[in-house]
């Protein structure tokens, strides 16, 4: 069994899992504020992010699932419980299918037979089923989505003929999450639900943009970093100049973030697939043009009534707009550095 | 080309009015009588910038080069010519009369000095990039002004969608052709492209280009009445510009080879305006005319809907500006009778057919101007900068300019006339260079 690593991916999305869980916190009221539910989620994810054993990767989300259940059982109850051991099961099988087929749970040492295929798109399935049944929660479900993408950059790095294998079913699975997030996002009717959709739609891309390979991973963490954080800001509550530059940049106009870093991770896909990426972030971009201004009367959580603008957040995005956008040269190094090694 | 220049006068001329919105917004906080004249003090600065770059073009104009994102091929190219200097000139100008006349509110006053330097930044970008970069701030400043930003970002979010994938497919071929990513226009006009591709590309991009239309008639018909005057100014302008000097010139072959349709399709959108309401979609059929003269690629009519795309905003911004029954007459009669010397009376020597058409079309349009205009005197809408004095200091310079245009007509032929040329020679110059072959 292959521990976690602190290579350059893990430190990078270890970041922003980071960053999620703390403004989670931060917008969790007094009485619900937990510091070691919140550890517990952040370790979680980190360790399902930084390792390339499906052992390892099935504890990590395990962890961040219980914690997850019991932040929002009291709200969701069984049915939420019960989508999480449909999920946990479904892993798990295929994390045993693929141990006694090859004796092994490190992406690097599985070889690329019909069992373990099967095992590994069993243990994606209840990743996902893991992934959606968070939705419940807007922030944990952000970091769980990063988590996602890079467990499956891990498997792109580490077992590419696994993941050419799988690669009609990725693409598929992705191209669903794209198109599902984009209407989504114009259909949403409150900014919780137009971050959750805006989180399936970033991830579909991610995912989508891994047939790229080696050269696109920079470009995928660099978008990746750029949708999670806005996402997570815009969440958290900013005022009406930073809910205008963030979704500005979610909608990927341009000079913002969300142009700018898309826009290599586009150029590296093949013209069916950049056609169903584009019909996606259209409909993502009318979601986003709808959020601007829209009369703040949803709140974020069930059970608190009041939906707070915070000038800090709006300050950080600004910075976010500024560095990304305007001055992208720092993030793409610091990107090219986490990705490079990897492949 | 003349060497850059030690001072980045045109990186000046573009940011100068974003720097002045900045200022403003911050004294803004504090008092909001000097909001206007602060602004109107960094607009009249622009201008006296704008004139001098104007004077500089005689020599070949200007350029600066600067690197920007290296890692993904973009830099910051900015070149002045005669076209984009004299479209500079106006922006400063109308945004000048316009703070003046009206006195907006820190909002207003803010957007409308994003909108310059946004709108600078597009006459004088050279990488593709940068043009999407600013026409992007084009839409932020458009949406802000209008009373209804929600509306004018769906369209207009489309609209930039559609053409991210245009810039997205010519990235990818850049890439594919010269090994290294590049967003220089230059570069990509020497791209060889198959010619089916080619003509996709440009209906794609022309497709963004109309989409984004409808953005601009719901942010003017839903602007307050002191911002339409610069969105007049300014919109249909860049609109104009970006098919002239981006679209045409990277997909040539597939402008020609659509030009029946576009053609078809401007004349459509003069019919339309013949049924218009109000001045708004009139303006949008008169942009329908220039579109028309551009895609006869013949060089009298390309020059003289060069001069449309400035006739057009400076008729329609001195109709909404002025008040007194002699002036609104006036621009009227300069936006009927312009079109016919400069565009309507050359296409009958080179197409006749479209030049029936084209000529129908704008009786239509006209008769319904006429009936438009008549209409506002009655009813005294579309007029509303309060002050008398202050109006007609406003319009003084428009009415000047426009008479300019009149008594000196082939001055203003010579300056807009290289960029015709080297709008047709971009066709010309792509057919001389073989086409990939058609796909097997």
């Amino acid at each position: 069994m292959h521990g976690p690593s602190m290579d350059g991916v893990s430190l990078f999305v270890g970041s922003l899992i980071a960053v999620v869980v703390i403004l989670d916190a931060i917008t969790d009221s007094r009485n619900e504020r937990d510091p070691r539910r919140s550890l517990v989620t952040f370790l979680g994810l980190f360790l399902a992010a930084s390792t390339r054993d499906l052992l390892w990767i099935y504890v990590g989300f395990e962890a961040f699932s219980l914690a997850a259940i019991i932040r929002y059982a009291k709200l969701r109850g069984a049915p939420l419980r019960a989508r999480a051991m449909v999920g946990s099961g479904a892993s798990l099988l295929g994390v045993l299918l693929v141990a006694v087929s090859s004796r092994a749970t490190d992406l690097a040492e599985l070889e690329s037979t019909t069992a373990v295929n099967l095992g590994v798109l069993l243990f994606a399935v209840g990743l996902i089923i893991k992934w959606l049944q968070s939705q419940a929660a807007p922030f944990l479900f952000l970091g769980a989505s990063v988590a996602l993408v890079a467990v499956f950059v891990r498997v792109e790095a580490w077992a590419p003929g696994i993941a050419d294998e799988l690669e009609t079913v990725s693409w598929l699975v992705a191209a669903a999450a794209i198109v599902a997030g984009g209407v989504g996002s114009a259909l949403a009717t409150s900014t919780r639900s137009l971050g959750v959709w805006l989180t399936i739609f970033t991830v579909g891309l991610a995912v989508i943009a891994l047939s790229g390979g080696a050269p696109a991973l920079p470009y995928l963490l660099m978008h990746l970093a750029a949708s999670s954080v806005v996402i997570a800001l815009v969440l958290t509550g900013t005022k009406p100049a930073g809910t205008w530059l963030a979704m500005l940049s979610l909608a990927s106009v341009p000079p913002f973030p969300g142009f700018v870093t898309k826009l290599v991770l586009l150029a590296g896909l093949q013209p069916n697939t950049l056609t169903v990426a584009l019909v996606g972030l259209l409909f993502a971009g009318i979601g986003c043009a709808r959020e601007v201004e829209r009369p703040k009367l949803f709140s974020l959580r069930d059970d608190d009534a009041s939906t707070r603008e915070r000038s800090w957040v709006t300050l950080a995005v600004l910075a976010v707009v500024l560095v990304f956008g305007l001055f992208p040269e720092a993030l793409i190094g610091v990107a090219t550095h986490a990705a490079s090694g990897l492949f | 080309m003349a060497p850059d220049q030690a001072f980045p006068l045109l990186t000046a001329l573009v940011f100068l009015p974003a720097l002045g919105g900045l200022v403003v917004a911050i004294v803004g906080q504090r008092s909001d009588v000097l909001v206007p004249w602060l602004a109107a003090l960094f607009a009249g600065m622009t201008l006296v910038l704008a004139v001098w770059v104007l004077g500089e073009t005689g020599g070949g104009g200007l350029s600066e080069l600067r690197a920007w994102v290296p890692a993904m091929g973009v830099s910051f190219i900015l070149k002045s010519d005669g076209l984009s200097s004299v479209l500079v000139v106006w922006v400063a100008l109308s945004t000048l009369l316009t703070l003046i006349a009206t006195l907006p509110g820190l909002r207003t006053a803010v957007a409308m000095l994003f909108l310059e330097t946004a709108a600078n930044g597009i006459f004088f970008a050279q990488d593709v990039f940068l043009v999407f970069a600013f026409l992007g701030g084009v839409v932020v400043a458009v949406a802000w002004l209008s009373s209804v930003p929600r509306n004018v970002l769906v369209f207009a979010t489309a609209g930039l969608t559609v053409l991210f994938g245009w810039f997205v497919r010519f990235y990818q071929m850049a890439y594919a052709q010269t090994g290294f990513a590049s967003t220089e226009l230059a570069r990509w006009r020497s791209l060889v492209l198959y010619p089916d591709e080619e003509r996709s590309l440009f209906l794609l991009g022309a497709c963004g280009i109309v989409l984004l239309v409808p953005a601009f008639v719901i942010a003017v018909d839903n602007a307050p009445r002191a911002h339409r005057l610069v969105l007049f100014a300014t919109i249909g302008v860049i609109g104009s510009y970006l098919v002239l000097r981006l679209l045409v010139p990277l997909c040539p072959r597939g402008a020609e080879a659509s030009s029946s349709w576009v053609l078809a399709f401007a004349a459509l959108v003069m019919a339309s305006a013949g049924l218009a309401r109000g001045f708004t979609l009139m303006a949008v059929g008169y942009h329908g005319l220039v579109l028309f003269g551009l895609f006869t690629f013949q060089e009298s009519v390309v020059v003289g809907a060069e001069l449309m795309m400035i006739a057009v905003a400076i008729g329609f911004f001195g109709l909404v500006l002025t008040t007194s029954r002699g002036l609104v007459w006036y621009f009227v009669l300069f936006l009927i009778g312009l079109p016919i010397v400069s565009v309507l009376v050359p296409v009958w020597e080179g197409h006749p057919l479209w030049a029936m058409l084209g000529t129908l079309t704008f009786v239509m349009m006209a008769y319904r101007f006429v009936t438009l205009a008549k209409a506002s005197l009655v009813n005294n809408v579309d007029n509303f900068a309060n002050g008398s004095r202050r109006r007609l200091l406003s319009a003084s310079p428009v009415i000047l300019w426009s008479v300019s245009m009149i008594i000196g007509w082939s001055v203003w032929t010579a300056q807009v006339k290289p960029s015709a040329i080297d709008f047709i020679n971009s066709s010309s110059v792509r057919r001389s260079r073989p086409a990939r072959d058609a796909r097997p």
